[in-house]
């Protein structure tokens, strides 16, 4: 970040009346010491804090944060919450609308988070490398609101498509495949719900992901409807149906875009995240 | 949780390379591998004794895939698809007494398009994978090893590669080069 940038920024946050004096301390600072242009920023901000000026804490959104900051006010859902030991008392994964985030929690930290609820994060300290740190500094204010997350992406071929796809009866009280016809549960069903279902394996080389399709996304993928699976599948198993989903997706290159490891859109895709040459 | 393995991209040559370490199949690029994705023509399907053997052109060598009862699902497919054609195979790579044997999980026509999104994703991951080597072994030439650590690590093992093998992925790589080019001017 250059110095123009700096004094831009802090201004923007402290107020334009106060830029002559930014400027001067943040060139003196970065100029003169050689003071990283990140500890200058925290140093002048932190000064115009104790002397009681208004400094603006903008919430950004995740996909803004660029590393030039210390600290960040951000409005996130909390997507999934993992143990961790000693220090780092747990992993958070956060988001908002434009991106994702690894947030680390610090042992000091008392507030106990939820996962699927969005809070606002006040102070979250950002590292180099992207992720982000929750300590006892930082604020945390649940949220009414909810957040439409972005949905991570993923480019791969499809590498599998497991044996228990095709077409397949459920139980309508209680949503369990039959097994021969009969669900293990309510015995002999009159109408059961007919769908076409497939669990397949996306890999891109490097990570092989399992995506279970929707019905809607199976029909616009292969054009196979349950009308057409039925004609296709004969009397006693699926697998007629499945080869007929191996053959129409099997390697295959797909993008999807999911949450929670739920697919929410598929499709065929001739662009690879990768530059070549 | 066990992850699945990932299925690599591999010329053929890559795939020949491979050597055990330590219960794993090394290439002379580098890479661990067992299960391979692979794409190319079709050219030739015999049977014999009940294993089904398949020649595939991946657009930088031949490699040959066998099914036996126990790739059923394959088998199958091999024998039903009409060939020349562009197929689509995911496999399993073992070693026995020195030979490379690949035996498909799945195998599928697909079109030349797809074929060359291949060829990119194959060209990305050995090129990146013989950079990693290279780089590596050189930073080590420049320092001075530490005797005990040498002892240590079982990826001294790299001996095992000839500078030939690593010198056809290279050539591999050209190859599909110059075949992507060919393909995407079509």
């Amino acid at each position: 970040m250059s110095l123009e940038k700096a004094v831009e920024y802090v201004t923007g946050l402290v107020g334009v009346e106060h830029k002559e004096r930014v400027e001067k301390t943040l060139k003196t600072l970065i100029e003169d010491f050689r003071i990283p242009e990140k500890e200058a920023i925290s140093t002048v901000l932190r000064k115009f804090k104790e002397e009681g000026v208004q400094v603006k804490n903008p919430a950004k959104k995740i996909a803004e944060i660029d590393g030039t900051e210390t600290n960040v006010t951000i409005e996130a859902k909390v997507l999934n919450i993992a143990n961790g030991k000693g220090k780092a008392k747990a992993f958070v994964r956060v988001a908002d609308e434009t991106d994702h985030a690894r947030m680390v929690l610090t042992s000091n930290v008392e507030e106990e988070l939820e996962k699927g609820k969005v809070y606002r994060f006040k102070n979250v300290m950002v590292n180099e490398d992207g992720s982000l740190l929750m300590t006892k500094n930082t604020a945390v204010k649940e949220l009414e609101k909810d957040i439409e997350v972005k949905p991570l992406t993923m480019t791969g071929a499809i590498v599998s498509i497991a044996k228990n796809s095709g077409y397949i009866l459920r139980c309508p009280e209680c949503g369990m495949p039959l097994k021969g016809g009969i669900c293990p549960e309510h015995n002999l069903v009159d109408s059961p719900i007919e769908r076409l279902e497939a669990r397949i394996v996306v890999d891109n080389g490097r990570v092989a992901r399992r995506f279970t399709l929707t019905p809607e996304q199976i029909e616009a993928l292969t054009e196979l409807t349950v009308e057409e699976a039925k004609k296709i599948k004969n009397k006693f198993d699926n697998e007629a149906v499945r080869q007929a989903l191996i053959k129409a997706l099997l390697g295959r290159y797909v993008k999807v875009e999911y949450l929670d490891r739920i697919p929410q859109a598929v499709e065929f895709t001739t662009e690879l995240p990768i530059e070549v040459m | 949780m066990k992850r699945r393995m990932p299925a690599k991209r591999m010329f053929a040559a890559e795939i020949y390379s491979g050597k055990p370490v330590n219960g794993k199949l090394v290439s002379a690029a580098g890479r661990a591998f067992k299960r391979v994705f692979v794409t190319g023509v079709l050219v030739d399907v015999t049977e014999r004794d009940g294993v089904v053997k398949a020649q595939i052109f991946d657009g930088t060598g031949k490699l040959t895939v066998f099914c036996s009862k126990y790739q059923p699902e394959a088998l199958v497919a091999i024998k039903s698809i009409e060939y020349p054609t562009y197929v689509a195979v995911v496999g399993r790579v073992s070693e026995v007494d020195g030979k490379i044997f690949v035996r498909p999980e799945f195998v599928n026509e697909i079109t030349a398009e797809e074929h060359t999104l291949w060829l990119k994703e194959a060209i990305f991951a050995t090129s990146k994978s013989l950079k990693r080597i290279t780089n590596a072994e050189q930073a080590e030439d420049e320092e001075e090893t530490d005797e005990v650590e040498t002892e240590n690590k079982e990826d001294k093992a790299e001996p095992q590669h000839t500078e030939e093998e690593r010198q056809r992925i290279l050539e591999a790589i050209e190859k599909a080069k110059a075949r992507l080019q060919e393909l995407t001017a079509s």
